[in-house]
């Protein structure tokens, strides 16, 4: 029933696989936590891809697992079966050096200036001085935070901490750029220019970006692709590829209705999960 | 401005009664000397030079032993963070030790050194290792998880991401650890000197009170609190206003 609405619009939702090879392969990945109430499985065999350049946006109700797909593709843990490529190769252990994550807190270093922060990776790499400020201020450029190179953290508005942490990450030209639901505690305006933001970032630089999100119509302003996941066990529900021509607005009504289909299916999913954490009380 | 000037009336009044006090003899002179007798003592103190060798030698006595405070302070510190078998046994008579007054650790020291500067050092370091090790745990243990995860991600692993993130990012803590550190240095160094001969400030108060001249003794006592004191607020507050300057007033509460 849901496919109608492609099929009204075909030419605006061509359904395609990623024209770029593959960048990074999560292949037939299983993540389960042991907990006293038994083992939980996060996530049941997930196989996905993310292509060079792409942006991929997922999905998925909360407690699906998507920021533990996150991790471990970026590397900051290990899944309990199945492996992830990087560039058509095993990741190891160096993969952190290519692999760059914002989180939603962001982590910027409150005793450092904003350049010192964006700097920071190029330090712990051991870039000698002179060139890592060049990188750095011209990644300040590239957020158009140039002016605010000698402020402290503390003294910045969100949007400007979100462009600080974008600057810190893109500066080290990362194979992928992940980022986990960075945007959720910012308003609306500011998440609008965030968006616009990113969306130029990505062109200008063809970085690869995998970002995970709760929210529907921010992941199809944003992505290629959008990967829907299932409640738990996490698995991929859905794939949408969003051909929408770029840039994109929030209040395009192509967005809204292309987020109309993504959004029945994620209340599927909801439905489950209220059934799974409520449905013990209600039939008590 | 009005604190200002309330705070000069309130300690003019207070000269003020004291030599009212003195002027009704209440006590002899000796036992109760006049302000001008103090500030008298004072200033025969630092013409003659004893105040400045006593000076001396006691700020060499505290800058060795609160230096060594500090290394080890940090290094127990971070032992302490670093491990849960450490913080359960080290840990625990840490924070008994630091209920012990540190000058009960004199008798020990001096059967262990002699009456020699090594006792006195013991006795500093004693007195103010606890205070900067306590601290230093609870800074690295509150550094927010955030940055180690963001600083690893960066490529800040091991001893970079000690030096360049959770050294750093502790330092608020660290900081009020020194500064309590510190106190308590000085007290055990006045305390030590104090009871046995030494030179030193401590040494100068008592002699005061050997030669039954109690102008010396509150002159020396006024000098122990005024250098005390400009330390605490001029090089830790300057310290610390930097630090609010750079983390927001966040950070400080």
């Amino acid at each position: 029933m849901t496919r109608d609405i492609f099929q009204d619009v075909p030419e605006m939702l061509p359904m395609r696989m990623p024209a770029a090879p593959a960048k990074l392969r999560v292949l037939g990945v299983s993540r389960r936590f042991e907990e006293k109430s038994g083992v939980v499985s996060a996530l049941d065999n997930i196989s996905m891809e993310v292509g060079q350049g792409e942006f991929l946006c997922i999905v998925g109700p909360s407690g699906c697992g998507k920021s533990t797909l996150l991790n471990l593709m970026a590397g900051l843990d290990l899944p309990s079966s199945g492996e992830i490529w990087l560039d058509g190769r095993p990741t190891d252990a160096a993969r952190d050096n290519k692999l760059s994550v914002i989180f939603q807190e962001l982590g910027l270093f409150p005793w450092l200036t904003v350049l010192d922060n964006v700097a920071f990776g190029l330090k712990m790499r051991n870039v000698e001085r002179a060139e890592r400020i060049e990188r750095a201020r011209e990644a300040l450029k590239l957020v158009h935070l140039s002016r605010f190179e000698k402020h402290f953290i503390h003294q910045l508005s969100g949007g400007m901490r979100q462009r600080v942490a974008l600057a810190r990450s893109l500066v080290l030209r990362p194979d992928v750029l992940f980022m986990d639901e960075p945007f959720a505690a910012l308003d609306a305006q500011t998440r609008d220019l965030m968006h616009e933001e990113l969306e130029r970032i990505w062109r200008e630089t063809g970085q690869t970006i995998v970002f995970v999100t709760h929210n529907v119509r921010e992941a199809i302003r944003l992505g290629d692709r959008v990967l829907l996941l299932t409640f738990r066990p996490g698995r991929v529900k859905t794939e949408f590829p969003i051909g929408l021509p770029r840039p994109r607005h929030m209040e395009d009504p192509r967005l809204a209705l292309a987020a109309r289909d993504v959004l029945a299916q994620l209340k599927e999913e909801i439905n489950k999960a209220v059934d799974e954490e409520y449905g013990d009380a209600a039939s008590r | 401005m009005r604190r200002r000037a309330e705070k000069i009336l309130f300690f003019v009044t207070l000269l003020a009664i004291w030599q009212i006090v003195y002027q009704l003899h209440v006590w002899p002179p000796y036992l109760f000397p006049s302000p001008r007798g103090v500030f008298e003592a004072l200033q025969y103190g630092l013409q003659d030079g004893s105040i400045a060798t006593a000076v001396g030698i006691s700020m060499k006595r505290i800058a060795l032993g609160y230096a060594f405070s500090i290394v080890l302070g940090l290094m127990l510190g971070l032992l302490i963070a670093s491990s849960k078998t450490v913080e359960n046994t080290v840990g625990s008579l840490v924070l008994g030790l630091q209920s012990l007054p540190s000058i009960c650790w004199l008798p020990l020291a001096v059967l262990w050194f002699g009456l020699s500067e090594s006792a006195i050092l013991f006795v500093v370091v004693m007195g103010s290792v606890l205070a900067i090790t306590i601290n230093t745990e609870a800074g690295v243990r509150n550094v927010p998880r955030i940055y180690a995860m963001a600083g690893r991600n960066l490529g800040a692993h091991g001893p970079k991401l000690f030096w360049h993130v959770l050294l750093p990012a502790s330092l608020p803590y660290l900081v009020s650890g020194l500064k309590q550190g510190w106190a308590f240095a000085w007290r055990s160094l006045i305390s030590g000197e104090m009871i046995f001969v030494s030179l030193g400030l401590g040494h100068l108060l008592m002699m005061g009170r050997d030669l039954n001249d109690m102008s010396q003794v509150l002159a020396v006592m006024f000098l122990i609190m005024v250098l005390g004191y400009l330390v605490d607020r001029v090089f830790f507050a300057n310290i610390e206003r930097r630090i609010r300057h750079r983390w927001g007033f966040a950070a400080t509460s």
